[in-house]
């Protein structure tokens, strides 16, 4: 094999690009061709019956209209799909737009089940940033057995809720009816606990999330105008417009959980101090949830500083008189009080 | 059921379920009673497993590294004990294999005895497990090991006040230097026995929310069945939605666990 | 049967009533139990410990910690420590392996042919059970046990002691950004002995992604049975560019770059793996680090003996003897002229001379697979074979190893060995799949043969890939 090498190098750096182009991921060939499944007809039905059952869980009307633009498809398209969706017993036609019939909401209700699952699965086991939990569960939602579904659930303890805080509905279709009121819907000077953050549209979610808003966060509203909606929380402001408090969902909670000041993390602990643990922060959940606690790293217990690892990440602790190492992105999720 | 021949008035009868420790693939053939080991990881189990049954298990100061089961077995006072020597682990709540493999031994194989090996120089964090396992089982006898580090670093601990806590017999033991053994056996042997009578310490404490739910719950388990031992215990694992136990329930097996001697304490719900 | 389908409809009727009490119970239900469970043993534990002046650890436990997890000594003392057993390993290892060989392969071996002789066993009967399958039976134990008899052992001290665990601690971080866990570090440093004990203690690690990743990469540990290639080869031709003065350092400089790159290799994949098929944020690292204890000495030597060099060195033999046949076989089937291992040489030459190998290389790798340690024999009886040499080697099928470097060297360039073709072999011995034992244990522990061929055919690749650019670029200056 006698190839001149610089024809053999430009032949193989041709093929390495070629390699890139086709896996690179969300925008390479294969991602597309990924995307591109997303959008069959079968999927397509499957996302309208989502929104429709989404809109009758918020008490909503869904219309030709707003299935449209949930699916950003024309009116036409959008249409074709109703009257499909209706000649398989799925949803009803009535003046007002549309209704899910009982197979109809099974079946949605299934779609979402895999759904919230796969999202779950993603946060718990995989670790995977929040950003992309979403994106992800809408291609896997429509792929999923039942069957999948329910080993995937029984494989992670049967989780009652994703990620989000929406309950997860049961393999037999049984979801308990909304919880909690919108943002929006609450007085200066109470205080909450945020129960549910919708991660749809994206460029909502992702402001949400940058902000440091989750579920199980207890805030208080401070200040409240047309125009936007002041926040505390653990001494920590944060002011959002009444467009993304819409996209929150809260509880009342007694003025007694509300925390005032602001509070430390393990990551700011430093050697011969000796802080105890409040709580830890819901975004550490899973697997490392569990292991922390089992560390007995629980409200209460008495937590130290060992020592530091030579490239500063992970730090040894003491808790309960074992060394315990942590990284820091974890020790950032261990809120204390009462540092001495 | 097989082992339903067990009479109920039979004192010193063994309590383990041959049934299902076949299935959790332990054969008691020429054994009389089987003891299980649990424990945090590197408390020292395959120590005392090595101690007892001179096996040559690997043992190695390191969280994690015994992972498959180990058995043996040895003589006592004319009996046979089979000994198992479960994979350490910090809790049985979880949902990770190795706590899978512990918590069903406990649960399904019923071992006449289980024992729980702790770090003494840690009790605190050691009980966590210990609690749980007593949730589980009655009959259990904890080794309050690595004494001789805990003496080293003056942590000085009652075992008398800690054995009338948990009701259970506490044995501090070196595995390292072999010392406290004797003792150990014996406590073993008399819990297998039914000589000795745990009375185990019930988790209590838990918020009124919780405790009604496990309340409500276990009262329907018990209905359906009322030889089991530890209903309560059930009832928190179907809370947090536990797919082995939801199993259990489901297909009837959780039945075939139950109080087979008059000296365990059934449950008061 | 009615009322037993009854009394299922009743059990399911029970979970479906805990199903409908866990909305109402919400998401914290496993941190309360957990809390609650913690009160109590904080009630019951202040209840009968008492501790006047405790000390949760000792003086000397503090300072040896402060010294080997120190930003300064950290990572010296580590390195250090680690090329102490691997050296202590080879060089160990040297005069145990000489011994055993006298004795299998040099005495028994010949004794063997002779006993067969004087029976009148048929060459080819012969040939197949004493050239083949025991003489590769043979090689394996004599080059594979002594130094796994002392690897292990002493790896097992630092096990003991409670060392691992702050290489763990000390490593953690590099592992962190290739989005793997820090005690991924343990099983790298157990796979440089050997990788099939490397990927058996990839059990330690708790997140199955995380473990899956560790397997894939050990692979990229130069272990035990590829030192010693690496050496002599980096002697042969690498040490010989240099001034006779400097050739041994220069060659142990290749030898040790090899080894840098296969970490390099190792965290390269594992970042690679962990953001596309293995996706997912390096979890939480939550490592106990337990106190240091005086290690046992006799216990560790027995238990280590047995827990793993045996199970390793069972493993390998099993694999190695149809593997001798098979060797024996191509050296010995003949088609009019040429054997089959000829007719495959000949066949795989261009191709690999391509890529800077040769196809005697290409077929050594292949039916060498049982263990990395009859490569080089296996290659020199090969170009033996196919270059018609005489006066060396034992004859078609026989593996055989000189103990001169010099003539092994000559035997090599009479094969048509280049600087490029010792490079590139170094390179491929680096990177190449796994050993027939280290893939059957991947399988046993993955239970999966997805990942096992994976972890198989991606070395490969990557290994033929390598060496192309490596060929190439050399063509090309
Ligand atoms: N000083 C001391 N060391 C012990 C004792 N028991 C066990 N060890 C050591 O603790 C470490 C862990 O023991 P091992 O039996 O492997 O623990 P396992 O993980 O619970 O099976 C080993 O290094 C033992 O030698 C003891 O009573 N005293
Ligand atoms: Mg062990």
């Amino acid at each position: 094999m006698e190839i001149n090498p610089v024809i053999s190098l430009s032949i193989f750096a041709v093929i390495v690009v070629l390699g890139i182009l086709l896996i690179y991921p969300k925008r390479g060939i294969l991602a597309k061709y990924a995307k591109l499944k997303v959008s069959s007809k079968k999927n397509q039905l499957e996302d309208a019956l989502k929104h429709i059952f989404d809109y009758e869980y918020h008490n909503l009307k869904p219309t030709l209209n707003s299935i449209a633009g949930n699916l950003e498809i024309s009116t036409d398209k959008a249409s074709q799909l109703v009257s499909k969706l209706k000649k398989s017993n799925l949803i009803l036609i009535n003046d007002q737009g549309v209704s899910l019939t009982e197979d109809g909401k099974l079946y949605a209700l299934r779609v979402i089940r895999v759904h919230r699952l796969w999202e779950n699965y993603l946060a718990e086991e995989i670790g995977m940033n929040e950003l992309e939990w979403h994106d992800q569960a809408e291609m896997i939602e429509h792929s999923l057995t039942p069957e999948e579904a329910d080993a995937l659930s029984a494989k992670m303890g049967n989780p009652k809720f994703d990620p989000h805080g929406d309950p997860i509905p049961s393999t037999d279709g049984i979801m308990p009816v909304k919880k909690g009121v919108s943002l929006n819907e609450v007085e200066e000077g109470e205080t909450l606990r945020i129960l549910h953050i919708e991660d749809e549209p994206k460029s909502i979610y992702t402001k949400l999330v940058s902000v440091n808003l989750f579920p199980g966060r207890v805030i208080k509203v401070i200040l409240k105008t047309v125009k936007k909606i002041k926040l505390s929380a653990d001494g920590e402001e944060i002011t959002i417009t009444p467009l993304l408090a819409s996209n929150i969902n809260v509880e009342h909670v007694a003025k007694s959980e509300f925390i005032e000041e602001k509070q430390r993390d393990l990551l700011s602990l430093k050697k011969g101090e000796i802080g105890v643990v409040a709580r830890i922060l819901p975004v550490c959940r899973g697997q490392q949830r569990r292991r922390l606690l089992d560390f007995g790293i629980v409200p209460g217990s008495e937590i130290s500083v060992l020592m530091k690892s030579p490239m500063n990440d992970p730090i040894a602790y003491i808790v309960k008189d074992t060394i315990v190492a942590l990284r820091k992105d974890q020790a950032k999720q261990v809120i204390l009080k009462n540092v001495s | 059921m097989q082992n339903k021949n067990i009479n109920s008035d039979c004192v010193n009868c063994p309590v383990h379920n041959v049934a299902n420790l076949v299935k959790l693939g332990v054969d008691m053939e020429g054994f009389n009673y089987v003891v299980a080991l649990a424990g945090n990881p590197n408390t020292g189990k395959s120590t005392i497993f090595n101690n007892l049954t001179g096996l040559r298990q690997h043992t190695g100061n390191w969280p994690g590294k015994t992972v498959s089961r180990a058995e043996g077995g040895y003589e006592f006072k004319d009996n046979k004990f089979k000994i198992v020597d479960l994979p350490g682990t910090y809790s049985l709540l979880s949902t990770s294999t190795d706590e899978e493999v512990a918590r069903n031994f406990i649960l399904f194989g019923q071992p006449d005895v289980t024992v729980i090996v702790v770090d003494s120089t840690k009790l605190e964090r050691n009980l966590n497990l210990v609690l749980q396992i007593l949730e589980i089982t009655d009959r259990a006898v904890v080794s309050l090991n690595l004494i001789d580090e805990a003496t080293r670093k003056n942590i000085k601990i009652n075992e008398r006040e800690l054995s009338k806590q948990l009701g259970i017999p506490v044995v501090p033991t070196s595995a390292r230097s072999r010392t406290g053994m004797d003792e150990l056996l014996n406590y073993i042997h008399q819990v297998a026995t039914g000589e000795y009578v745990c009375k185990p310490y019930r988790i209590k404490g838990y918020s009124k929310k919780i405790n009604k739910s496990i309340d409500e719950l276990s009262k329907r388990i018990i209905t359906l069945f009322p030889d089991l031992p530890n209903a309560r215990w059930v009832a928190i694992r179907l809370l947090e939605g536990d797919q082995t136990i939801i199993d259990a329930v489901k297909s009837g097996e959780i039945g075939s666990i139950s109080v087979s001697t008059s000296n365990s304490i059934s449950e008061a719900v | 049967m009615k009322s037993n389908n009854n009394l299922l409809d009743k059990n399911i009727e029970l979970v479906s009533y805990a199903d409908s009490l866990r909305w109402e119970l919400g998401e914290n239900l496993h941190d309360s139990i957990t809390e609650t469970i913690f009160e109590d043993a904080y009630s019951i534990a202040s209840k009968s410990v008492s501790s006047i002046d405790k000390k949760v650890r000792t003086n000397w436990e503090v300072s040896l910690d402060r010294l080997v997890t120190s930003r300064i000594f950290g990572f010296p003392i580590m390195f250090l420590l680690l090329s102490l057993v691997f050296w202590l390993t080879i060089e160990g290892a040297n005069v145990p392996s000489q011994f055993l060989s006298s004795i299998l392969i040099d005495d028994f071996h010949p004794m063997l042919k002779g006993l067969s002789a004087s029976l009148g066993i048929p060459h080819f009967i012969d040939g197949l059970l004493i050239d083949g399958a025991y003489l590769s039976m043979a090689w394996v134990i004599s080059v594979m046990l002594p130094p796994m008899a002392i690897f292990f052992p002493l790896f097992t001290l630092l096990e003991d002691f409670g060392y691992l665990p702050r290489v763990a601690f000390n490593m953690d971080k590099l592992f962190q950004k290739a989005g793997a866990h820090g005690k991924q570090a343990l099983t790298m440093s157990m796979g440089f002995g050997c990788n099939a004990a490397g990927v058996i203690a990839a059990r330690v690690i708790d997140s199955p992604r995380e473990r899956l990743i560790a397997i894939i990469t050990n692979n990229f540990s130069l272990c035990n049975g590829r030192w010693p290639t690496q050496i002599l080869i980096a002697s042969i031709f690498i040490g010989s560019l240099a001034p006779a003065s400097l050739a041994g350092l220069v060659s142990a400089g290749a030898v040790v770059g090899v080894a840098l790159l296969g970490i390099f290799l190792s965290l390269v994949t594992s970042w690679g793996l962990s953001k596309t098929v293995l996706k997912g944020e390096a979890s939480a690292f939550s490592l106990e680090l337990p106190p240091y204890r005086p290690p046992v000495i006799l216990r560790t030597l027995y238990t280590s003996l047995i827990d793993r060099t045996i199970i390793v060195l069972w493993r390998a033999i099993v694999f190695a003897v149809p593997a001798g046949m098979v060797i024996w076989l191509v050296s010995n089937i003949h088609i009019y002229d040429l054997s089959l291992a000829e007719y495959f040489i000949d066949f795989t030459n261009p191709y690999a001379l391509f890529i800077g190998l040769n196809g005697v290389i290409f077929l050594a790798y292949i039916i060498a697979i049982p263990a990395n340690e009859i490569v080089i024999p296996t290659i020199l009886m090969l170009t033996v074979m196919t270059t018609g040499l005489i006066g060396t080697g034992q004859g078609n099928g026989v593996m055989f190893e000189l103990d001169s470097i010099k003539e092994t060297g000559d035997i090599l360039r009479a094969g048509g060995w280049t600087v490029l073709t010792g490079i590139n072999l170094m390179l491929f011995s680096l990177i190449h799949n796994p050993c027939s034992t280290t893939i059957y244990t991947i399988y046993k522990e993955t239970g999966s043969l997805k990942w096992t061929i994976f972890s198989t055919v991606y070395p490969i690749i990557l290994g033929l890939v390598v060496c192309f650019l490596v060929a190439q670029i050399w063509f090309l200056v």
